[in-house]
């Protein structure tokens, strides 16, 4: 069940959305986002689902694979829109015990919930899309004038790309380290809420003592292999824009202005 | 002058209290001499913590001397302007597959080191391709590393070094996590590689098979190097010797010395069985422990027993047989499964990992599972204590329902499940305590649980002064034996051994199979053995079961299984070392045990002695 969790993963196909340069997706993620925010009608929801529905299509990413990869992020946004939605004002719709759902805190619920599913599917396409290392030099190019205040950003890009790298490592451990300790006896599931955070730590340790030893080792790996910082490191696949980038800023830039016209015009 | 030439090297840790202050110092390595010419094949034994590693960190630059000198293709290691120079000639492979991988597919990670060094964009991608060639990996080459088998994650790390254009690679236990067969991959293409590329291969190793490829075995004891001989040299060197040094001996020789064969009609015999292997043309390699040294051995033998009268021989083989079926039927199966199948959802198709198994266990027996990754084992194993539920069939264990039963609890405390390196899942602050875990969780109130740990920790073996420490400070060895008094404990009626010995020493290998079978005898428990060496399976196992696709495809007597050269192959099981040797001791004596002990008195009883 664990190991169905993909998130962060590059998904390996060909497409139109593979070949964009990181930094174009990057910049398609990050304005999807900020329009997200002002989507607060049908018009913009229907323009919004659209924009996302051609998006993973031309990633040719299967949405059924990603929506299980994502199953984790899903019972998030579950928890979220049910707090939300006992929390509102205007007419009450239905009262479960002595919690009311009012049209108010509907119509928040269905608003914030939209807005997030959305925003994960969005930014998800990007990393199943964009191999880490390329995210990774996308990302140091896009904050790399953080390098005048001495943030180290090509050593955190590479933190990035390791943090990747090792996700399913750790989704292995975690599952065997688990049904170990069921095997000695542990209870995961029982108890109040204290307990069971407690019946965890004969998996959290091993898990930690685990990646403190990955690390100490990946670190004497990358050191055999002369790594010495980001200082005088070259890429094997530089970042160049071609011609679909310079479209997908126009179609973005494009599509933002609509969003902003129509949010403040009508 | 040497390609890598190491003088007197020293490198010492310095042992601190628990404040941190300095109170004293331990040499992990202490005067050392090494040498190895350019294009040569070095091997470091010995046993674990016995300083090969940490040696093999001077080769590349990795540690720096506290004294002596490492000179590596005529660079001083101690100049810190030479690293970068020595780890491009020097190439590292280390022991974990997942931990030296960068890379999220695999040129990333080829290209890796030459992006450190700064080499343009499109020579990187000339050498990524070469490196990928010269390895075999170029079919991989956009593949996910995470969805790469250990071998295939191996071949990637050479790869990796390969691309650094280097002079010589240092294979630190390299192959010791890796099933037979990716073992043997990897071991091939680094002699091809010393072959074709002329690569200065350097292997620290436990496993004498790899060894004899070498020019100089180098064995390491206590931070020091005790002995430097050419493998012919070293197998000849007496058990004891060997023994004192905690390295492996082949078969043959184990055998010969326990026989105590008088030098004068065999040590011949193994001298021309090196020979003949020497002709083969790859050093000494597995011919001296392998083919040829079994067939010196057999025929030094049987010379022997011509002027030797045989004694009852028919007893012998009848007697034997008789017994071992006896104690099984008058018991009843503690194990039953019919019809069992599992299956999961991979993407959207559905996998079979289990079909339709049927089989059944008794009380006291050892059954060993066998069978390549991916064949359904370890699904199989993970059924029998619930973590997994059967999709169909019937399975019942120790009197359990297991496809219905609502208290796994109570299922699981008949069970001792024993996963691959258990060492991995310790987390408590003394061992007593970790030992204790189980026993709690099962049910004992603390002092039972104490009395329960402290009878299963002297079982393996773990002294009790260790009792209050932590288990993160222990060796690999003991982590290992805290870990499995952890389970032995509660006193598990069906113990389940997912590849325990893996990554162990020869005597800590030896150690843990003599724990296991202590308990076993002083519990009358059944043991499920899952592990590739084909040696451990045939000396401690009455019986073996072989998965493939899911299914079992052979259930019965080893003997049958191995007699089958196609089931053999089909399977990749190799066969062991004692089984080959009772074959060529056919039709002069029938051999009828597996064990080496119980072998080598059934030959001095035939001898007479």
């Amino acid at each position: 069940m664990i190991r169905d969790i993909t998130i962060g993963q590059y998904y390996n196909a060909t497409s139109l959305i593979h070949r964009l340069d990181a930094r174009s997706k990057l910049f398609i993620t990050l304005v999807y986002a900020i329009t997200l925010f002002f989507c607060d009608d049908l018009y913009m929801l229907i323009a919004a689902t659209a924009f996302l529905a051609v998006y993973i299509g031309l990633a040719k990413v299967p949405f059924t694979y990603m929506v299980r990869g994502l199953k984790v992020v899903w019972i998030f946004i579950a928890f979220t829109a049910l707090f939300s939605l006992f929390n509102g004002s205007g007419d009450i719709l239905f009262t479960v015990w002595k919690l009311h759902i009012t049209t108010g805190s509907l119509y928040t619920t269905i608003k914030v919930t939209v807005r997030l599913v959305y925003l994960i599917l969005g930014s998800a396409v990007m990393t199943y899309t964009t191999m880490p290392m390329s995210l990774a030099a996308g990302l140091e190019a896009a904050l790399g004038f953080l390098k005048v205040f001495k943030v180290p950003v090509a050593e955190l890009a590479m933190m990035l790309t390791i943090a990747l790298r090792f996700i399913p490592v750790f989704m292995e451990e975690l599952d065997k380290i688990m049904k170990a300790q069921l095997s000695r006896g542990a209870d995961f599931e029982s108890g109040n809420i204290l307990k069971r955070i407690k019946s965890y730590t004969p998996v959290f340790i091993p898990l930690f003592v685990s990646a403190i030893r990955r690390a100490a080792d990946l670190a004497e790996a990358m050191d055999a292999r002369c790594f010495h910082g980001g200082e005088g490191r070259s890429r094997m696949t530089p970042l160049k824009y071609e011609k679909e980038d310079y479209f997908a800023y126009i179609i973005m830039l494009l599509y933002t202005v609509v969003i902003v016209a129509h949010r403040f015009c009508f | 002058m040497a390609f890598i030439d190491i003088k007197q090297l020293s490198h010492k840790f310095n042992i601190k209290d628990s404040d941190g202050n300095v109170i004293g110092e331990h040499f992990a390595v202490k005067d050392a001499d090494i040498m190895a010419d350019k294009g040569s094949i070095i091997a470091i034994m010995g046993r674990n913590g016995s300083g090969k590693s940490t040696l093999a960190r001077h080769m590349n630059g990795l540690l720096s001397a506290d004294e002596g000198s490492v000179i590596i293709a005529g660079k001083d290691a101690a100049d810190e302007a030479n690293l970068l120079d020595i780890r491009k000639k020097v190439g590292m492979v280390f022991q974990n597959p997942d931990n030296q991988i960068v890379g999220n597919s695999v040129s990333e990670d080829v290209g890796f080191g030459l992006e450190n060094i700064g080499m343009e964009s499109e020579k990187i991608w000339k050498e990524v391709h070469h490196a990928l060639e010269l390895t075999g990996m170029s079919a991989y080459i956009d593949r996910n590393t995470s969805m790469l088998s250990g071998g295939q994650k191996q071949r990637l790390a050479i790869a990796s070094v390969m691309a650094m254009r280097p002079s010589c690679i240092v294979f630190d236990e390299a192959t010791s996590m890796l099933e037979p067969a990716g073992a043997r991959d990897i071991l091939n293409l680094a002699l091809r590689l010393n072959r074709e590329q002329k690569i200065t291969i350097i292997f620290i190793t436990h496993k004498m098979k790899e060894a004899l490829y070498a020019d100089n075995i180098y064995v390491m004891s206590e931070g020091s190097v005790k002995l430097c001989k050419k493998p012919q040299e070293l197998l000849l060197e007496k058990a004891a010797q060997l023994k004192l040094y905690g390295i492996e001996i082949p078969f043959v020789y184990r055998l010969a010395d326990e026989l105590n064969f008088s030098s004068s009609c065999f040590e011949g015999s193994i001298e021309s069985g090196i020979e003949a292997g020497n002709e083969f043309g790859i050093g000494s390699g597995d011919m001296a422990a392998g083919e040829n040294a079994f067939d010196k051995l057999a025929a030094a033998l049987k010379k022997y027993l011509k002027a030797k009268p045989f004694k009852h021989v028919d007893n012998l083989e009848k007697g034997a047989a008789v017994i071992h079926m006896d104690n099984y039927e008058k018991d009843t199966a503690i194990i039953q499964a019919e019809n069992v199948s599992y299956t999961y959802n991979k993407g959207d198709t559905s996998v079979c990992a289990v079909k339709d198994v049927s089989f059944s266990v008794r009380r006291g027996e050892i059954v060993a599972i066998a069978g390549h990754t991916g064949s359904g084992k370890s699904t199989l194993l993970q059924m029998l204590n619930g973590l997994i539920r059967p999709v169909s069939g019937k399975l019942v264990v120790s009197g359990i329902d297991v496809v219905n039963t609502r208290n796994l609890k109570a299922l699981r405390r008949k069970i001792g499940f024993v996963f691959q390196y258990p060492e991995y899942q310790l987390f408590e602050d003394t061992v007593l305590k970790d030992v204790m875990y189980g026993p709690k969780n099962f049910g004992m109130d603390k002092a039972q649980a104490e009395l329960a740990a402290r009878e299963a920790l002297s079982i393996t073996g773990i002294d009790e002064k260790y009792f209050t420490a932590s288990p993160f400070e222990l060796s690999g060895g003991q982590k290992k034996r805290v870990a499995l008094a952890g389970i032995l404990a509660y006193k598990p009626e069906i113990l389940i051994l997912d590849e325990p010995v893996a990554g162990l020493d020869f005597e800590g290998k030896n150690m843990l199979f003599q724990c296991i079978n202590d308990f076993k005898n002083r519990e009358n428990a059944t043991v499920i053995l899952v592990s590739h060496d084909m040696n451990d399976v045939y000396e401690v196992a009455d019986r073996l079961i072989v998965m493939n696709s899911g299914c079992i495809v052979f259930d019965g007597n080893p003997d049958m299984a191995f007699a089958d050269e196609l089931f053999v192959t089909e399977n990749k099981l190799a066969l062991p070392d004692m089984y080959i040797f009772k074959q060529k001791m056919k039709p002069e004596m029938a051999l009828v045990s597996n064990k080496l002990e119980a072998v080598v008195n059934e030959i001095k009883t035939h001898i007479g002695e």
